[in-house]
């Protein structure tokens, strides 16, 4: 479990790598925002050709009642903030959090493909849109680890 | 704090504020607002309507029993219709969209209801009951059973419904709606021009009036 105790050279990092998150983090925000608007103006959605509103409509679309577009928009949110802390402070921390959380992302949004696949038969891409973003985020995140840890730092 | 600082945290507020500012806008806008082409298929025969026949203005919907949404404008509809029938036609297309297992055989209902003068019959019907076969794996007896208590005649109901004339009925009114942009239902033309969904009765019923009686706004 090297790769989660070792601290990241900054060193070594391009400036690309945080910049690309951050994009994708900004797309994924507002993407979820979106919905969360859609939701809280209490539009009818109408059902269109693909199916969006059978996913926004579904019981999946919550939990707790809380609209899931919201989570994914505190999500990308803590992401962006993350990345802003780090060009602020230059804290390798700020940078590796958002790493390691790209995961927890990368899980939610196999989870909600997979039922929307396999369980609604439905694909919304709103939905499709914060997938793709997390993955890219996740993908760059597993790079950005594995190429650019500082092996004389250790963490804790 | 020095200037950079600022400068990054300035930043951040901007593009957090121009996202959630410029999405509202946008939401409120398409609210508002649509672009679209016009309805061009007008009013034939084979359409069915309500209201005053000799008025100039009409009302189609292009809908799909089993969406929610255009189970949720029903009750405005008929509102709609019972208060301005006699300025206005409305008129009802089928849009049987594909995710909508039960969608087709509603439209089927309805159109073999309707050969026999049961149509606007088996429309209610099918919305009011619409939480009762969304779902169902077995509409075709569902639907069977609406037809019986509507005392249709069972044999011809049944081979109407599976006819190639009601089918061709239905996708003759989906491919019109394709020609005038429908990409989703419910969608209303008010006198060939598309309307923005309204949100809720008053809305609806502000926008017909408007658009029949211009002196009215003033």
């Amino acid at each position: 479990m090297k790769i989660l105790t070792h601290k990241l050279n900054l060193n070594l990092i391009p400036k690309w790598i945080p910049i690309t998150i951050l994009l994708l983090a900004l797309i994924g925000f507002g993407d979820a925002t979106y919905l969360v608007i859609e939701h809280f103006l209490n539009k009818i959605p109408p059902c269109s050709i693909g199916g969006c509103e059978t996913v926004l409509s579904s019981s999946y679309s919550k939990v707790f009642g809380i609209p899931i577009s919201l989570f994914g928009a505190i999500y990308y949110f803590a992401i962006i903030t993350m990345i802003f802390a780090y060009f602020d402070t230059k804290k390798e921390i700020l940078l590796r959090i958002p790493l390691f959380v790209s995961a927890i992302g990368l899980l939610c949004s196999i989870w909600l493909i997979s039922i929307m696949a396999f369980v609604i038969k439905a694909f919304c891409p709103y939905c499709l849109v914060s997938a793709i973003s997390s993955l890219i985020i996740f993908a760059v995140s597993c790079y950005t680890l594995m190429n650019y840890r500082d092996n004389n730092l250790v963490s804790g | 704090m020095n200037i950079k600082r600022i400068l990054t945290w300035g930043t951040f507020a901007v593009i957090i504020g121009l996202i959630v500012w410029g999405l509202i806008a946008a939401s409120q806008k398409a609210n508002r607002e649509t672009a679209s082409l016009p309805l061009t298929d007008e009013i034939t025969a084979s359409d069915w309507v309500v209201g005053n026949a000799s008025s100039t203005s009409v009302l189609v919907e292009y809908s799909d029993f089993q969406c929610p949404a255009c189970a949720l404008y029903f009750p405005l509809v008929e509102r709609l219709i019972n208060e301005s029938s006699t300025t206005m036609r409305f008129a009802y297309r089928h849009f049987p969209l594909t995710q909508h297992a039960n969608a087709m055989p509603a439209s089927q209902a309805s159109e073999a209801a309707g050969l026999q003068g049961k149509f606007w019959e088996m429309y209610t019907m099918l919305f009011e009951t619409h939480d009762e076969w969304e779902n169902s794996t077995d509409v075709k007896t569902i639907f069977a059973g609406y037809a019986t208590k509507l005392g249709l005649d069972m044999d011809k109901y049944t081979s109407d419904f599976a006819s190639e004339a009601v089918i061709e009925k239905i996708n003759n009114d989906m491919k019109s709606g394709i020609r005038a942009g429908v990409d989703s239902t419910p969608t209303f033309f008010l006198n060939g021009k598309k309307l923005a969904n309204p949100q809720g009765y008053d809305e609806f019923k502000k926008i017909i009036d408007e658009n029949i009686n211009p002196q009215i706004e003033s």
